[in-house]
């Protein structure tokens, strides 16, 4: 026999379910445009059904259902979709950083257009040639001054403008590191609060969702990893660290690197090792910051070094209009005021080495010539360089370029033998021949072997070298190549004229006349000499094929940005497809419910009239 | 089947809107600019190229100017060298009607003052200035090339122009006309104006004389090197197996060094880089050159002031015979010698000329290149630009249909 009010009873967990069915898809409804909802469903289910076997069982068949109840509210979200969705979009915010960063460089150079560096080299060297022709003109000369001057500056502003975009990237660093710490924090409270409520038997849907987002916007950062598999510790890696586990969060750490000029590396907190990272934003910017625009500043550097050596080579040589002769034309600014070259490298307060950037040789050699000597030329750790007395020089010059090292040599116009440094610190670290060819061949050292090899390690090596070398440039040499004050001062000083040495010091001493332009010609034709990585490049050709390189890089990074854009678009969409709102759906789902609701509402009513018959209508 | 949350067809229309707007920025700054590629990831290799072309336009453009500067500067020199022909030729008519027997004294004296007229203009042309710095002066511009020294003749009975001394020097005036392409643009006055072969007789003894060191000799521009150890002997060798118009030998009265030039024009010495050897032969005597020929040496041979005084002397000292023969002999090797410089420069005109079109071809060319490498073809752009506008209003047009209704406008 069932309870009186069993009917009722019955009634109202329809109402109350079809509710809360209701209150779901409301909840839906209102939710449909929140980022990183995933929408909910109500799963109903039989209320347990009268009569359990046992003793106090009624004697009536049964079993006589007892009502719907809500079995519980699920979220709709594919767990194997978001992991694949938070990997690729870990590499979409790699690409799409780098190829931001690397789109400011390209802009940096302004290529193509009539006012990159390039013009402005042209012109300068077109002032040369200028002064070539009207030699005895002040007005030829103030130009050559004039374009002098545009080229420095232009080199000084391109470093500025690179050196201001690293520095954005070390401050987007620093937020990145910042919000990163703050996510963990925030997916930590998270992990607690979840904790709680699935103690409690409950779906946490939203709370999920929450997390998930956070997650979502952390994988873009950096390459994480979730451990999904003990249910009372939600874990988040990255590099094989944890950086949350549960309600424990670590923190990551900015140390500056004062090998790197002070900008900072990543390290955790905890116990200071560094962060390993493989993909990501983060690993963006610290590949742009690092890789790519310190080769965009070192390779102008290279490029300002190279030039003031060259322009400087020839225009020592030289003539002015008022007879003057040995200066140089663009300002010299040696790491070291010691003439030969001593240098604290490691900045102990005392000298520990010496600094060379460039080597000219005393002899005049034929790269066509047969070497007739043999020996191994030493250049640094692994980097050995063997010649016969077959081989041309020519030949030999060559296998150096190619080795393992970044002392590259070539033939200047005068067919001597330049050393020079390629390294971003423009210093030369090793030389030393067994043979004769560096040594009596082209007179770059003085002595054979190792008593007689140049190394960067030492003191005192410019003994061992020819006298014809320039000490390392200061740092950074495009951030401060400018005009020598001689020349900025007194035009008449610029030396277009070439002369001729009487007295036989090997200098020349006395001007060819004011209608000679041969010197101004000399520095007009460095143009076309091929001087930059080991002879195989002339100035036009390196600083061409730097912009040429970065637009190859910019477009491989668009491209894969792009790719991996739309991976993640269909991805999203998938996800969108399985987690996603339909208004309609729930608008179905909202009229099947109300439905419901107003039959069980009717259902209670008749019960209410069988009840009122009973208590009130029988006697 | 796919299920097809609200949001989908709305974010699908956005990011496809993206990409549709961000492709016809694209084609709208090509079109305004004209260029294909803004920046170097939109077409990498192609600027490369672009800054190659680019560059090698712009030397074409300079070295254009160097041709015509260096046409210029010819062009003035001819005509110097024209005008003293013309003046020379004036010179020798003159010179041939004062040979005549039927003139006085007097008539000769009126035709010697003619003549030295045309000395005065022969100089002021010698001393021709192009934007001010002297054409004909070698490397020493700044300086008139020619001095005319003024002494008193009692045979004119006034002061005249006894002397012409050459200033300047040997120095090319050089240009590039292309890459790596020298072209001297200039004649040394020392050549141009020269009428005889000049020789130099040195009268110090040097059949004993052994040369110390290692030394170096310019001679008329062109740079000798001399052994240690070479005597007299080698060094003639020396100097005649060297490229300069200037035979040597060894006079057998004296044992002095002989120096002749193989054609009309000055001989010039120079020791250098401490070299002393042709001062210790006596040939020069330290002094700067050209100034510096030693004066124990014997010199000979006359530039065409030189044949033009000549006449111009012959007559004031009424020496018909001389005139007619010996002198007018002079003037006629001033303007052979002339001449000859005349066709050259000529010669060298045409080179000019030649390597100015090619330049011009070039350019026009590389132009070509640029063009082709780096314009945007309007038409295609154009037709690109409205297709994308298409299919974007078509999107749009589609997605505003699709998203609007819901199951809201159909339930009571």
């Amino acid at each position: 026999m069932m309870s009186t009010f069993s009917g009722i009873e019955l009634g109202k967990k329809g109402l109350v379910t079809h509710q809360a069915a209701i209150h779901v898809t409301g909840h839906n409804v209102a939710n449909a445009e929140t980022e990183g909802y995933s929408r909910q469903k109500v799963t109903l289910e039989v209320f347990d059904p009268l009569y359990i076997p046992g003793l106090t069982r009624e004697n009536t068949p049964g079993q006589i259902g007892q009502g719907v109840a809500v079995e519980k509210i699920l979220r709709a979200r594919d767990m194997l979709l978001e992991d694949r969705i938070l990997s690729e979009k870990n590499g979409l915010f790699y690409w799409k950083s780098l190829s931001d960063w690397i789109y400011q460089v390209e802009l940096i150079h302004n290529e193509p257009s009539d006012k990159s560096i390039m013009n402005t080299l042209d012109k300068f060297w077109a002032a040369w040639q200028d002064l070539a022709n009207n030699p005895e003109e002040i007005g030829s000369r103030e130009a050559v001054r004039e374009y002098g001057w545009a080229l420095a500056r232009h080199i000084n502003y391109n470093y500025q403008a690179l050196k201001s975009l690293r520095d954005n990237i070390e401050r987007a660093v620093q937020m990145r590191v910042e919000e990163i710490n703050d996510i963990a924090k925030q997916i930590a409270k998270l992990n607690e609060q979840i904790l709680r409520v699935e103690a409690t038997g409950d779906n946490p849907n939203d709370l999920w969702d929450k997390r998930d987002l956070l997650v979502e916007k952390l994988s873009g950062y950096v390459d994480i990893h979730i451990g999904r598999s003990d249910q009372d510790e939600f874990m988040v890696y990255i590099g094989g660290k944890h950086l949350v586990q549960g309600k424990h969060f670590e923190q990551l750490m900015l140390i500056r690197n004062p090998y790197n000029e002070g900008y900072s590396d990543i390290h955790w907190a905890v116990d200071g090792s560094p962060l390993k990272l493989l993909s990501g934003e983060l690993k963006a910017h610290l590949d742009a910051r690092d890789v790519e625009l310190k080769y965009q500043i070192d390779s102008l550097d290279r490029f300002a070094a190279s030039l003031m050596d060259l322009v400087n080579s020839v225009h020592r040589k030289g003539f002015g209009l008022n007879l003057r002769t040995g200066l140089d034309f663009f300002m010299e600014k040696p790491v070291t005021a010691n003439p030969l070259g001593d240098y604290d490298f490691n900045r102990d307060g005392f000298v520990d080495g010496t600094a060379v950037f460039r080597i000219t040789g005393t002899h005049t050699l034929n790269p066509d010539d047969v070497v007739g000597l043999e020996g191994v030329i030493r250049l640094g750790e692994g980097a050995e360089v063997a010649y016969t007395a077959t081989d041309t020089v020519g030949e030999l010059l060559t296998r150096v370029n190619n080795a393992e090292s970044d002392v590259k040599m070539h033939l200047n116009i005068e067919g001597r033998l330049v050393v020079r440094s390629d390294t971003p610190a423009l210093a030369i670290e090793h030389l030393e021949d067994s043979g004769d060819f560096l040594v009596q061949y082209s007179g770059i050292l003085r002595n054979r072997g190792d008593e007689g090899a140049f190394d960067q390690g030492q003191i005192g090596m410019a003994q061992r070298i020819s006298e014809n070398f320039m000490i390392t440039p200061f740092n950074h040499p495009a951030s401060w190549i400018r005009l020598d004050e001689n020349i900025a001062n007194e035009v008449e000083s610029i030396a277009a004229a070439t002369g001729t040495d009487t007295n036989g010091d090997g200098v020349p001493d006395l001007s060819m006349g004011a209608g000679n332009g041969d010197n101004a010609l000399g520095i007009a034709g460095i143009r076309f000499q091929k001087i930059m990585i080991g002879g195989s490049e002339t100035l036009n050709e390196y600083y061409g094929a730097l912009i040429a390189g970065t637009g190859l890089r910019g477009e491989s990074s668009q491209s894969e940005n792009m790719n991996r854009d739309l991976i993640v678009e269909n991805l999203e969409n998938l996800r969108k497809s399985i987690s996603g709102v339909n208004i309609d759906e729930e608008l179905v789902n909202l009229v099947k419910f109300q439905h419901g609701y107003a039959a069980a509402a009717r259902f209670i009513t008749k019960v209410d009239e069988m009840l009122d018959l009973l208590i009130n209508r029988m006697l | 089947m796919i299920r097809v949350s609200s949001n989908m067809m709305g974010d699908n229309l956005i990011n496809i809107s993206k990409r549709n707007t961000e492709r016809m920025l694209g084609l709208q700054n090509n079109i305004a600019t004209g260029i294909k590629h803004r920046v170097p990831r939109e077409n990498p290799i192609g600027v490369s190229h672009s800054i190659t072309y680019d560059r090698i336009l712009f030397e074409l453009g300079q070295f254009e100017k160097n041709v015509d500067d260096g046409k210029s500067r010819l062009n003035v020199a001819e005509t110097a060298l024209a005008n003293a022909t013309d003046i020379l030729q004036r010179v020798r008519e003159l010179g041939i009607q004062g040979a005549n027997g039927i003139y006085t004294k007097e008539d000769r004296a009126k035709i010697a003052t003619e003549i030295d007229q045309l000395l005065n203009e022969l100089v002021h042309i010698a001393n021709t200035q192009y934007k001010g710095r002297t054409v004909f002066a070698g490397n020493d511009t700044l300086e008139n090339p020619f001095k005319a020294t003024r002494t008193y003749s009692k045979y004119a009975g006034k002061e005249v122009i006894q002397q012409v001394d050459y200033l300047g020097d040997m120095g090319p005036q050089n240009r590039e006309i292309s890459r790596g392409s020298i072209a001297a643009i200039n004649v040394p006055g020392n050549e141009v104006f020269w009428a005889e072969r000049s020789s130099l007789f040195s009268s110090i003894n040097a059949t004993n004389y052994v040369l110390p060191a290692d030394s170096r000799v310019r001679i008329n521009g062109v740079t000798i090197q001399f052994k240690a150890g070479d005597n007299i002997e080698m060094i003639v060798n020396r100097i005649n197996n060297a490229p300069v118009p200037v035979r040597a030998s060894v006079n057998r009265m004296n044992g002095g060094i002989i120096l002749e030039t193989s054609s009309a024009r000055a001989i010039m010495v120079e020791d250098i880089e401490g070299s002393t050897l042709m001062q210790d032969i006596g040939v020069i005597s330290g002094r700067n050159a050209p100034q510096n020929l030693s004066p124990t040496a014997r010199t000979f041979g006359g530039n065409i002031f030189d044949m033009v005084m000549r006449i111009r002397d012959s007559l004031y000292m009424d020496d018909a015979e001389d005139v007619g023969s010996r002198a007018i002999g002079g003037v006629d090797l001033a303007i052979e010698n002339i001449l000859k410089y005349r066709t050259e420069l000529g010669a060298r005109a045409n080179r000019l000329d030649m390597i100015k079109a090619r330049i011009i071809q070039d350019r026009t060319n590389m132009e070509d290149i640029l063009s082709k490498n780096e314009d945007v073809d309007l038409a295609e752009a154009i037709t690109n630009l409205r297709m994308l506008e298409l299919v974007h209003r078509s999107a749009l047009g589609v997605t505003a249909r699709v998203i609007q209704p819901t199951l809201l406008d159909f339930l009571r």
